[in-house]
C-alpha cells in the first residue's frame, strides 16, 4: 500500500484520474508544493478533480485513504520520501524544531509503540491526535510538517461532505449526447446576407476594373427542424433522467432551424399535451396541420402497453374525448406524415420481444436510448 | 520543476479569495497550465483574473466569449479586403502580408513582452467544440499562421484563467490540460469580509442583519433565482443611501426587497413563505 494507492481509491470511486494529472499532482509533491496533509486534500483536488460534481466523490475517497485499515507506515514514508530527496535542500526551513531524521525516527518508534499496544491496529497514529510531525500541535489527521496552515483541517472538511448536492450520477454523457445531436444537420445558406465572400468578391473586383465590390453571402444555418414526442407514463418513470436530460440538451444546444416538443401518455392517441402533467391538450391532427412533413420527429416511449391499449378504440385509459382512431392508427399516420420519423426506446432491448413493441418496432426504426442508439437514428433520420 | 520566483498570488486588498483559490491560482502557476474556474453566478470568477494581473502587476488581457466566437477569433484575423482595397493604388506595399493580420487576444498575450494574465471569460457560451480547438494553443503556448509562414511562440506563456458557469460540460481532454477549481457560495464570515471591502465603514447592527436576512432569502426553498453578491451589495448600498432605520428592518419588512429577489413569481413564492412564520 503506497501513495499510489490514493490514485486506485480515486478511480474506484469514479474519479477519471489520468496518469497525466497524478504526475501534475507528484510534481506539486515534489516540489513541495503540498507540506501538509490539509495542502494535500486542497491542491490535490485541484489538479485531479476536474468538476465539482466529483467533489463528494473526492471527499468520500480523502476519508477512505486516511483512515482505512491499511499500512499507514509505507504510505507515509512514501510521502516523507519527497521530503528527504536531495533536491530540496531548503526542506528544513520548513522545519524549525528538528530535522527530518529526528521527524521519521520518532514517526517510527510512534508506530512501532503503537502497534504494541493496539495489535491489528486499525486505527492509526494520525487519527490518535499523535502530531508526530513539526510544531503546529494535534491535528486529527496528523502530519503536519512545519508551519500552520491557513487551511481548514482538510479531514474535516472532507467529513462534511458538503458537495454533496452537486453530485450527479451520471449514466449517460451529456457532452456525447450534445455531440450526437450536432450530428443531425443540413446546412443551408439561408438568412441575412452578412458573411463575406472572397472569391465572389475578388471576380466582381476583376470584372468591375479594379474598383472594389464586395459581396456578401448567406450565412451557414443549420435547417433541421425537430420535433419530439415524449411518453410521461408512469412506466417511464425509471428513465425519466435518461429522456430529461437528451430534452434539455436538445433544447438548450440552439442548434436547430426549430425545436417543438410534446408529451403523451403510453401511445399517442387523439391528443398530445404540451405540459409533464397532461394538463394542456392539443389534438392530435392539429399538431399534424401545423407541422409539415419536412420536421424530424424523435419519438421517445418504452412502446409497452396491453395489446388492446395499442389496437382498442374504446378501452385505452386515459382519453376524454375518443374519435374511435386505435393508437396504431395514429402511429400510422404519423409515421406517413413525417418523412423521417424514429422511435428511441430506453428499456433493454431483451424486452423488444414484447408484442406491442414489435408492432410499433414494425412502422417506426426502432432504436435503443443510449448515445450510440441516438447516433444511428440520427443516420436514418439524414437519409435520403 | 523549476519554482517560478516572485510569482506568488496572496490575493488583493480589493478581492477577497478563500485559501483554497489562492493555492489553486498558485498551482495553475506554478505548473503552467489554465486555471478553469467554475462557481454560481456572483462569486467572483471574473473579477479574480484582473485581481491576479493587478497584485502581480502584470499586463491583463480580456476574451470575452460569445456564442458565435470561434477559436480562431482569438489568434489572428487576415484582413484580405483591406488588403484588395489597398491593391488599386500605389501607395502602399501590399506584398507583405503581416500588415494585414490582425491579433487576437490569445496572441496578444503571448507577444506580450512580459508575463501576461489572459482570461478567456465565459468558455461555456461557445459552441461545444470550441474548448477542443484551443487545445494545442494552449497546451503549446503557440500558432501557425499560414498566410505568413510564421509560427507565433509566447516569449511568456501568460496565465490563462478561464471561467465557465457550468452550463455545458467541457471536453475530458480539454479538463485533463488544466488546473480547476470549484468556488463555493461564500459561507457567512467570507461574505462578512467581503461586504467590508465595499462599504469599509459600515455599521455592525446593519452588516449583520442585511446578512442574516440575505442568507434567510437564499435558504428558502424553491426560488428560481437565489439573491448572489452582487445583490447583497446593490442592496446594502441601498440601504446604506437612504439611511433606513435599522431597527424597523425585519424578515417581514424588508425595505427595497426588489433588489434582492428580482422574479415575480419569486417575490410571491417569498410572501407566501415568509406568511407562516
Amino acid at each position: 500500500m503506497s501513495l499510489l494507492a490514493f490514485f486506485y481509491i480515486l478511480r474506484k470511486n469514479d474519479i477519471p484520474v489520468t496518469t497525466k494529472e497524478w504526475f501534475d499532482f507528484y510534481n506539486l509533491l515534489k516540489s513541495h508544493q503540498i507540506n501538509n496533509l490539509d495542502e494535500f486534500y486542497y491542491k490535490g483536488r485541484s489538479v485531479l478533480v476536474k468538476s465539482e460534481k466529483l467533489y463528494d466523490a473526492y471527499d468520500k475517497s480523502y476519508i477512505e485513504f486516511t483512515t482505512s485499515n491499511i499500512d499507514i507506515t509505507e504510505r507515509l514514508t512514501e510521502i516523507l520520501d519527497f521530503f528527504d530527496n536531495d533536491t530540496f535542500p531548503n526542506l528544513n526551513e520548513f522545519l524549525t524544531d528538528e530535522t527530518l531524521e529526528e521527524i521519521i525516527k520518532r514517526f517510527n518508534e510512534r508506530f512501532e509503540n503503537q502497534k504494541e499496544k493496539h495489535t491489528g491496529g486499525g486505527r492509526h497514529i494520525g487519527q490518535k491526535g499523535y502530531s508526530p510531525f513539526g510544531n503546529s500541535g494535534a491535528k486529527r489527521d496528523g502530519i503536519r510538517l512545519g508551519g500552520s496552515s491557513t487551511h481548514n483541517n482538510a479531514f474535516y472538511v472532507a467529513t462534511e461532505r458538503k458537495f454533496k448536492n452537486l453530485r450527479e450520477d451520471v449514466n449517460i454523457d451529456e457532452r456525447n449526447i450534445a455531440l450526437a445531436l450536432k450530428k443531425l444537420r443540413h446546412f443551408q445558406h439561408i438568412g441575412i446576407e452578412e458573411e463575406v465572400s472572397l472569391d465572389e468578391t475578388i471576380d466582381a473586383t476583376a470584372k468591375n476594373f479594379g474598383d472594389i465590390e464586395i459581396i456578401f453571402k448567406r450565412n451557414r444555418i443549420n435547417n433541421i427542424k425537430l420535433l419530439l414526442f415524449i411518453d410521461n407514463g408512469g412506466s417511464m418513470e425509471p428513465y425519466r433522467e435518461r429522456v430529461e436530460k437528451l430534452f434539455s440538451i436538445a433544447k438548450n444546444l440552439r442548434y436547430f432551424k426549430d425545436f417543438k416538443h410534446f408529451y403523451f401518455h403510453n401511445c399517442i392517441y387523439d391528443n398530445l399535451y404540451t405540459d409533464t402533467e397532461l394538463w394542456k391538450s392539443i389534438p392530435t391532427y392539429k399538431v399534424l396541420q401545423e407541422f409539415d412533413g419536412d420536421w424530424k420527429v424523435i419519438i421517445i416511449g418504452d412502446a409497452l402497453m396491453s395489446p388492446y391499449e395499442l389496437y382498442n378504440s374504446f378501452q385505452f385509459i386515459y382519453r376524454l374525448e375518443r374519435t374511435g382512431t386505435t393508437g396504431i392508427e395514429w402511429l400510422n399516420t404519423l409515421n406517413k406524415h413525417f418523412r423521417k420519423a424514429i422511435w428511441l426506446n430506453p428499456i433493454s432491448q431483451v424486452q423488444w420481444q414484447h408484442q406491442t413493441v414489435k408492432a410499433i418496432k414494425n412502422i417506426f426504426p426502432m432504436f435503443p436510448l443510449t448515445v450510440e442508439g441516438l447516433e444511428e437514428g440520427i443516420k436514418v433520420l439524414l437519409k435520403n | 520543476m523549476d519554482i517560478i520566483k516572485n510569482l506568488i498570488y496572496r490575493g488583493s486588498s480589493n478581492y477577497v479569495a478563500s485559501q483554497e483559490l489562492i493555492d489553486a491560482v498558485n498551482i495553475a502557476i506554478q505548473l503552467e497550465k489554465p486555471l478553469i474556474i467554475r462557481g454560481e453566478p456572483g462569486t467572483g470568477k471574473t473579477m479574480l483574473a484582473k485581481s491576479i494581473a493587478e497584485s502581480l502587476e502584470l499586463p491583463f488581457f480580456v476574451w470575452h466569449i460569445k456564442s458565435t466566437t470561434k477559436a480562431k477569433d482569438g489568434l489572428y484575423f487576415y484582413d484580405t479586403v483591406q488588403r484588395l482595397n489597398d491593391a488599386r493604388f500605389h501607395d502602399k506595399d501590399i506584398s507583405d502580408i503581416k500588415q494585414y493580420i490582425k491579433y487576437g487576444k490569445l496572441a496578444e498575450a503571448f507577444l506580450a513582452d512580459k508575463k501576461a494574465v489572459l482570461l478567456i471569460d465565459e468558455i461555456d457560451k461557445a459552441d461545444i467544440e470550441f474548448p477542443n480547438d484551443l487545445l494545442n494553443e494552449l497546451d503549446e503556448m503557440s500558432f501557425y499562421i499560414p498566410e505568413t509562414k510564421e509560427t507565433i511562440i509566447a516569449k511568456n506563456r501568460p496565465i490563462v484563467i478561464i471561467t465557465s458557469n457550468s452550463e455545458k460540460d467541457l471536453p475530458d481532454a480539454f479538463l485533463r490540460r488544466c488546473v480547476f477549481h470549484y468556488i463555493a457560495f461564500p459561507d457567512y464570515d467570507l461574505m462578512k469580509k467581503i461586504v467590508n471591502v465595499h462599504f469599509p465603514n459600515i455599521h455592525k447592527e446593519l452588516l449583520e442583519k442585511a446578512l442574516n436576512i440575505f442568507y434567510e432569502i437564499r435558504n428558502l426553498k424553491d426560488l428560481r433565482k437565489k439573491p448572489s453578491t452582487s445583490e447583497l451589495i446593490d442592496w446594502i448600498k441601498i440601504l446604506i443611501l437612504s439611511a433606513y432605520d435599522i431597527d424597523k428592518i425585519t424578515l417581514k419588512n424588508i425595505p427595497f426587497v426588489g433588489a434582492l429577489i428580482k422574479k415575480e413569481q419569486d417575490l410571491e413564492q417569498f410572501n407566501k413563505l415568509i406568511r407562516f412564520r
